[in-house]
């Protein structure tokens, strides 16, 4: 599965090269605005970055669902449908592309925040004063006693549920791709539909976790400061088993490219 | 080897095939002739694994065809289908990574033969430049049996004795060869075997040496005949 997942991921390279080059170009006209004491410069590359960050995830995860769908739709299928690997390996492979291609993403808008933060801090006083900042913010953290508002494990938890969310979204997708290549082959407005069944298939998840989470057994149960339970996590990782299992059946009997 | 029972493949209203019911046995070259939309290429696309049949049942070597047959049948498809990313160097990486049969070394021979560098980009070759890589990344796997859709379509003349002889000397009484072509006359001197088909439908076998032999008929005559 490691050769399949490395050339899915070269797959996005593109898009890979695209973020780098204009992130670090949103980090050094920053430096530059600060460096030379132009603050709506550095300020106007600090919120474009800020901004785009969301957007950029999302269209990450996106890309992932346009090429599953370039790769069911389009002669280069064959190169990936004719390789001796179960249906399963081939979505399993699609789906940690997708992930690690996310985690790069967010590991790169991590480091330039992290190198406009450090710069910030250093251009206002030196070395010095970067240590006495980081010093303050312990301090303060540790008089506000953060713990009791945010915990490590509220943290955590807050993790898991974006990683969850970012899997559903991806599974749905995948789902919705393999749908329109099979049961809607025949139908001439097969892509509109497969649109259109990722926002209902979404809704319903939605709104069946609404419905597990009404009852006051498992609501009292998130006793997390963001509300988190277990039932959260089993209910999410069950649907995701589902719509991973739908899509892999779906492919293995109906597929064709 | 391969066993198709009762196959058929129906897009929509159209059906291309209808209960095709064929049988290949190993040590033979087929060559697969109909004219354009008899289901030549859909047969082959279901053989490789990338189509389902709509109804009937595929069997090699005595059990249902699954993805890990896969490793034994080669299938060249007649349209260019590389990552556009690809140079020929990588295509033959991708094979090498996904087929144990690939031959690493033929393959650089077959590129040289057909006069292709593993430095170009399968993007920005021409037709026939593409045709003849798909040949060389085809013809270095040591496939059992090896499916090749209009292989000699769109290549010179040069390229395409190459690629004649190159399949006459990969062919061995351990593989198959099934051939799909317009081109009769370039494939009477080595196919065994002619498979016509007609609208989706098995026409009829031929055991072309017997033919010439008893009834002193070529395949184009047989062709002319039947279609």
């Amino acid at each position: 599965m490691g050769k399949l997942i490395g050339y899915e991921l070269r797959k996005q390279r593109t898009s890979r090269m695209v973020i780098l080059i204009l992130l670090a170009v949103g980090v050094l006209v920053f430096l530059w605005g600060i460096l030379f004491k132009n603050d709506t410069t550095a300020g106007i590359a600090l919120v474009l970055m800020f901004c785009s960050s969301m957007l950029v995830l999302l269209y990450t995860g996106i890309e992932s669902i346009l090429v599953l769908n370039r790769d069911l739709k389009t002669k280069q299928s064959y190169m990936l449908w004719m390789v001796p690997k179960s249906v399963w390996e081939i979505f399993g492979a699609k789906f940690i592309s997708a992930i690690l291609q996310m985690l790069f993403v967010f590991a790169l808008y991590f480091a330039a925040g992290c190198i406009c933060l450090l710069a910030a801090i250093y251009t206002a006083g030196g070395i010095s004063e970067l240590v006495d900042a980081i010093k303050m913010i312990l301090e303060i953290a540790a008089e506000a006693n953060l713990q009791d508002i945010l915990s490590w494990s509220d943290i955590i938890w807050l993790a898991i549920s974006i990683f969850l969310s970012w899997t559903e979204v991806i599974m749905i997708g995948f789902l919705a791709v393999v749908l329109s290549r099979t049961v809607l082959i025949n139908s001439k407005y097969a892509g509109l539909v497969s649109v259109i069944l990722f926002f209902v298939i979404n809704w319903v998840i939605e709104r069946g976790w609404s419905l597990i989470d009404s009852i006051p057994a498992i609501h009292e149960a998130g006793s997390f400061t963001l509300g988190y339970s277990g039932w959260y996590l089993m209910y999410y990782l069950v649907i995701s088993a589902v719509l991973f299992g739908a899509t892999g059946w779906m492919a293995d009997r109906k597929l064709s490219v | 080897m391969l066993e198709c029972r009762g196959l058929s493949k129906t897009y929509g209203a159209k059906k291309a095939l209808k209960d095709l019911n064929l049988n290949l046995e190993t040590g033979k070259i087929y060559g697969l002739l109909g004219e354009n939309g008899s289901g030549k290429t859909t047969w082959m696309k279901m053989v490789a694994g990338l189509i389902k049949p709509t109804q009937g049942e595929i069997h090699y070597m005595g059990r249902p065809l699954g993805y890990k047959d896969k490793e034994e049948i080669a299938y060249m498809a007649t349209e260019p289908f590389f990552y556009d990313w690809m140079k020929a160097a990588d295509v033959g990486r991708y094979y090498q990574d996904f087929f144990g049969d690939f031959d690493m070394d033929r393959y650089r021979e077959l590129l040289g033969k057909m006069g292709l560098e593993e430095s170009m980009k399968a993007r920005e070759m021409s037709s026939g430049m593409h045709a003849k890589l798909k040949i060389a990344a085809t013809l270095a796997r040591k496939a059992k049996l090896c499916l090749l859709d209009e292989p000699l379509n769109g290549i010179d003349y040069k390229a395409r004795e190459e690629v004649v002889s190159i399949i006459v000397e990969e062919a061995d009484e351990k593989n198959t060869f099934v051939i799909s072509t317009h081109l009769l006359e370039e494939i009477e001197s080595f196919v065994d075997v002619a498979v016509f088909v007609k609208n989706g439908e098995l026409i009829r076998t031929a055991d072309l040496e017997k033919e010439r032999i008893m009834n002193g008929r070529s395949v184009r005559d047989i062709y002319m005949e039947i279609m």
